[in-house]
């Protein structure tokens, strides 16, 4: 069967794509204006005890971190949901017989739906951030190449994570919406442990601030640890996956 | 099957061609005391399942016996807790299609078939011919009516070409012409495929089917030809509506020295098994016309139901799922 054209197929008949695209770019494309223009909407706005608010000049750095800080999340929450609902091969169990019966191996099932939505969801981010940094070029200033492209890297490697951890979600329950709402559930839990024991600079969800942090300090080496754990986390995840999807019942 | 291989544990005898087994000579499917646990419920107990290649066997029985599980492990969607698949066929020439088939909504029905099985486009459009789906080839299945989607299930099903292809309740929800078109389609398949279909239509099974399984409690009651059943199972059931005091009339008919047993049902119906066929004859008339009530239907089962009936008298009595059995 030709599961990787049904997934593509799926991706783009169901308009899917245009949901993972939106929100990248809606902020890739917004978060420059709103780090320009920010300093003017605090100065007018006078708080009740007739304080005002100002904010330092903005810097092109500054662009890149409001699209990071507003777009990322909702990119990947959206990610999130669109490859639960790819990944959760036995969310309709009839369904789930007709793929199953149609392959040798549960790799099969799992890996092209994995790898569509990951790729399509980094040529979203990639879209996004190439959308932030030209915006941030115009209204703020040129920013560095190299930090640009590590930066985005990072932030790549943070995204495929994510989604490999929905995949691991969806070999343990069934249902797009149970397996969007482990992997999230995961996410949080691995911030907490980030924060309760210091751990955060390992951590694959430390590479979330990855762009922000390069751009602003142009020190890649903080990032190493997480980035090689982070790599080796979403192989072990899919690996995971793989080996449920194919032990489980229909 | 492809996946499930190693899900059921099954063991594959061979590779062979439909065409090289000799039928009736050949089980293309055996299997030898399955047994199926779910959570200290039995659904399959010791089941030694034997079909012949090239036959169409009917698997039947009431809700509840196991015959989605026993085909789930066939078709290796579901793993036994004890006993053995053997197959006469690779795995890959198993195709299973469940009783209410789902099918990605945004394909088209000739990309669902296409997109099951590495055939042509031509050759798809004409196994959707064949179960009567040329004209809605380009549409959407999301907007197929269940009948429709039932006949898709078996065109995809074929597409694979399949060595033993089994069927999980191929009729429920068609309407009687659409079930008469799939009987139809089926018989055709007798001689190149292997077909195991599960039913609750004894009719259907009377129609198209040369082998015969009848699951009751997890338990194998019977396998084996249908002729063999009837003769061996079939006890002369009557079904008579009267006028008046149904209770009364039972009462008078349990006392006949033919009359095995009598049952009031929940309609006012009396079901009434006999020992011999002639004296039931005569016997059923005087008994009414003895109690003074009006006979409104008197109507002998048929032998297969009868015989059903029969061997599953204790499922049939107690059990919700013998009044599915028509």
């Amino acid at each position: 069967m030709r599961l990787w054209r049904v997934e593509w197929l799926r991706l783009w008949r169901t308009r899917r794509w245009l949901a993972l695209l939106a929100p990248f770019v809606a902020f890739g494309f917004g978060g420059p204006i709103l780090a320009k223009y920010l300093p003017q909407i605090l100065g007018t706005s006078i708080a009740s005890g007739g304080i005002r608010i100002t904010a330092p000049p903005p810097v092109p750095a500054d662009g890149i971190e409001e699209f990071i800080h507003n777009g990322m999340g909702l990119g990947v929450l959206v990610a999130i949901v669109v490859a639960a609902a790819a990944v959760s091969v036995d969310a309709h169990p009839a369904l789930g017989a007709f793929y199953r019966t149609r392959v040798r191996h549960s790799h099969q099932l799992v890996i092209p739906r994995y790898c569509v939505v990951a790729v399509a969801s980094a040529a979203a981010l990639v879209a996004g951030t190439g959308a932030a940094w030209y915006e941030t070029t115009v209204l703020l200033g040129g920013l560095p190449t190299s930090p640009m492209v590590v930066g985005t890297a990072l932030e790549l490697l943070y995204l495929v994570f994510v989604l490999a951890l929905v995949s691991a979600a969806a070999s343990v329950v069934r249902t797009p919406l149970m397996s969007a709402a482990v992997a999230l559930g995961a996410l949080f839990a691995l911030q907490l442990v980030g924060i309760v024991h210091g751990a955060g600079s390992w951590l694959p969800t430390s590479l979330a601030a990855g762009l922000t942090t390069v751009v602003k300090t142009r020190h890649y080496r903080s990032f190493l640890d997480s980035a090689i754990i982070a790599a080796a986390a979403t192989g072990a995840l899919l690996v995971f996956a793989i080996a449920r999807i194919g032990r489980r019942e229909l | 099957m492809g996946l499930g291989a190693d899900l059921s544990g099954v063991h594959p005898l061979g590779r062979y061609r439909l065409s090289d087994l000799r039928p009736e000579s050949i089980l293309i499917v055996t299997t030898s005391a399955l047994t199926k646990v779910y959570s200290g419920r039995t659904a399959l107990d010791e089941v030694d399942l034997a079909v012949p290649a090239g036959s169409i066997y009917g698997l039947v029985g009431p809700n509840g016996a196991g015959k989605t599980t026993l085909l789930g492990i066939l078709a290796g969607l579901r793993s036994p807790t004890a006993g053995e698949v053997c197959l006469g066929v690779p795995t890959t020439a198993v195709t299973i299609c469940p009783d209410t088939p789902v099918f990605e909504p945004w394909l088209t029905a000739s990309e669902t078939v296409a997109f099951s099985a590495p055939i042509a486009a031509p050759a798809a459009d004409e196994l959707l011919e064949e179960v009567g789906l040329a004209q809605v080839r380009g549409r959407r299945v999301g907007g197929f009516s269940r009948g429709m989607t039932q006949r898709l299930g078996l065109a995809v099903a074929l597409a694979a070409q399949p060595s033993l292809l089994i069927l999980d309740e191929p009729c429920s929800g068609l309407d009687p012409a659409g079930r008469f078109q799939l009987l139809e389609l089926i018989t055709r398949l007798r001689g190149r495929t292997t077909v195991l279909f599960s039913t609750h239509l004894l009719a259907d099974v009377a129609r198209i089917c040369d082998q015969l399984g009848v699951l009751d409690d997890g338990r194998l009651a019977y396998q084996g030809g249908l002729a063999e059943f009837s003769a061996q199972w079939a006890r002369p059931v009557w079904t008579v509506r009267v006028r008046g005091e149904a209770g009364e009339l039972v009462r008078l008919l349990e006392a006949e020295d033919w009359v095995h047993g009598a049952e009031l049902g929940p309609d006012g119906s009396i079901r009434v098994t006999a020992y011999d066929v002639g004296q039931a004859e005569m016997g059923l008339p005087r008994v009414v016309c003895r109690a003074g009530m009006g006979l409104l239907s008197l109507a002998q089962e048929s032998d297969l139901e009868a015989a059903f009936l029969s061997l599953t008298s204790t499922t049939a009595r107690d059990g919700p799922g013998a009044e599915a059995m028509s």
